[in-house]
């Protein structure tokens, strides 16, 4: 009997190509079944989108690399529990808010304000042209002046583009205080860019 | 990256702009990934565990308060009669000592059903939460039809469905816990989504596939 390939876990070819193409399904059935190369798969997958919140909410490098490590470690010792009922992307999200807030709430007990390494951030997100540069900047800058909860969740509405039924999955507050917070975060942004526009 | 033009239009510009440079995604770098996967490595393979809901989730369903009651009588009978033999020893007497052995001999088999019941509460205590879900597809000239999903990680082998009397349709029963599942039907080796069902818009693997949702009670 034949099944689709994607359906099948074989090992075959190339590890790394065949994971590749398999979904985030097929990888954590394959990580709960042992396969060495599945986890390694989806932490390819994942892992930038991870990097990419953590560095916009925590604004240095060093940190987000700590968080979104402690993010798949986590992962990986729950995926157990992970029953598919949210895109994985989403279920990760979770655990990287969560890890995201707790190292905020370790730094803000150490430092009177967070540092925000504006280089590192914008370092990380690739090159640019330099008026999109400048425009990128501008916005990161302002995104780094919101209160973390506005900052949370301009983010993953606008940046990691969750529907406001995953924000609310993700960050446990609900969908009209996640709007209300949005709202206000765009509000706050467009007035600081134009500020900075007319600067 | 990727443009998605409605929530672009959510943002005024040069916001919107802006936003979409910033979803570029930085490279995590391999010794990052290393030191992942190094850390991964120590622990223990994740096991499949029961939903957190199912294991934390407090029900009292009549059955289960039925059986926990019956146990509770049974349990106290056992007690008082336990009592009463020992009194009986201490007193002597052949009388006593018949009564107090007729008294056990009535307790066992109520024993008996104590540890029946107790199983029966278990059993049924496990099986709450399932639901049957019948599976049917026509397939007249089909040789073999079998049912993969979600729910028996896509092994096309251990849900044959039996094939009806007039030898027109496929049919099986399953006993599901609620949540939501997608399968398909597999027909002489090959993936066909149920006609019947709707049809899942999320299926990873690119091959056809079907939504069933079963309830909880």
């Amino acid at each position: 009997m034949t099944v689709p390939a994607a359906r099948l876990v074989t090992h075959d070819d190339v590890e790394g190509y065949k994971h590749s193409s398999m979904t985030d399904a097929a990888l954590v059935r394959g990580v709960l079944a042992g396969d060495p190369f599945a986890f390694a798969a989806l932490m390819d997958r994942h892992s930038g989108v991870c990097l990419r919140y953590a560095l916009r909410v925590l604004g240095n490098r060093e940190d987000a690399e700590d968080v979104t490590q402690e993010t798949f470690v986590r992962a990986y010792g729950a995926l157990g529990r992970y029953d598919g009922s949210v895109a994985l992307r989403t279920w990760l999200m979770t655990i990287l808010v969560n890890r995201c807030r707790t190292a905020l709430a370790l730094r803000s007990k150490r430092e009177a304000r967070i540092v925000i390494d504006i280089d590192a951030v914008m370092s990380a997100a690739g090159p640019g042209t330099n008026g999109s540069d400048a425009l990128r900047d501008s916005l990161a800058n302002a995104i780094a002046r919101l209160d973390a909860a506005h900052r949370e969740a301009f983010l993953l509405k606008h940046v990691e583009e969750l529907s406001y039924e995953e924000m609310s999955l993700v960050t446990g507050v609900g969908i009209s205080a996640l709007k209300m917070r949005v709202q206000r975060a765009r509000e706050k942004l467009q007035s600081w860019l134009e500020e900075d526009r007319n600067a | 990256m990727h443009d998605r033009p409605e929530l672009m239009d959510e943002l005024p510009e040069p916001l919107r702009e802006a936003t979409r440079l910033l979803r570029d995604t930085p490279e995590a770098g391999a010794l990052w990934r290393e030191r992942v996967l190094r850390e991964v490595s120590k622990q223990r393979l994740p096991a499949i565990v029961q939903s957190e809901a199912r294991r934390t989730r407090w029900t009292f369903h009549p059955v289960s308060a039925i059986a926990a009651g019956i146990l509770c009588a049974v349990i106290g009978g056992a007690t008082v009669a336990a009592a009463l033999r020992a009194r009986a020893i201490e007193t002597g007497g052949a009388a006593s000592r018949d009564r107090a052995a007729s008294q056990s001999a009535q307790m066992a088999p109520m024993h008996q059903q104590a540890n029946q019941t107790s199983r029966l509460a278990a059993t049924a205590e496990s099986q709450l939460d399932h639901a049957p879900v019948r599976f049917r597809f026509t397939a007249p000239g089909a040789a073999k039809v079998s049912v993969a999903g979600d729910f028996n990680a896509w092994n096309p082998s251990v849900l044959p469905l039996r094939r009806s009397a007039d030898g027109r349709t496929w049919e099986i029963v399953v006993q599901l816990a609620p949540g939501r599942y997608a399968y398909a039907f597999v027909v002489d080796g090959k993936l066909i989504a149920d006609p019947n069902a709707p049809q899942a818009t999320d299926d990873d693997f690119g091959t056809p596939s079907s939504v069933v949702m079963v309830k909880g009670s």
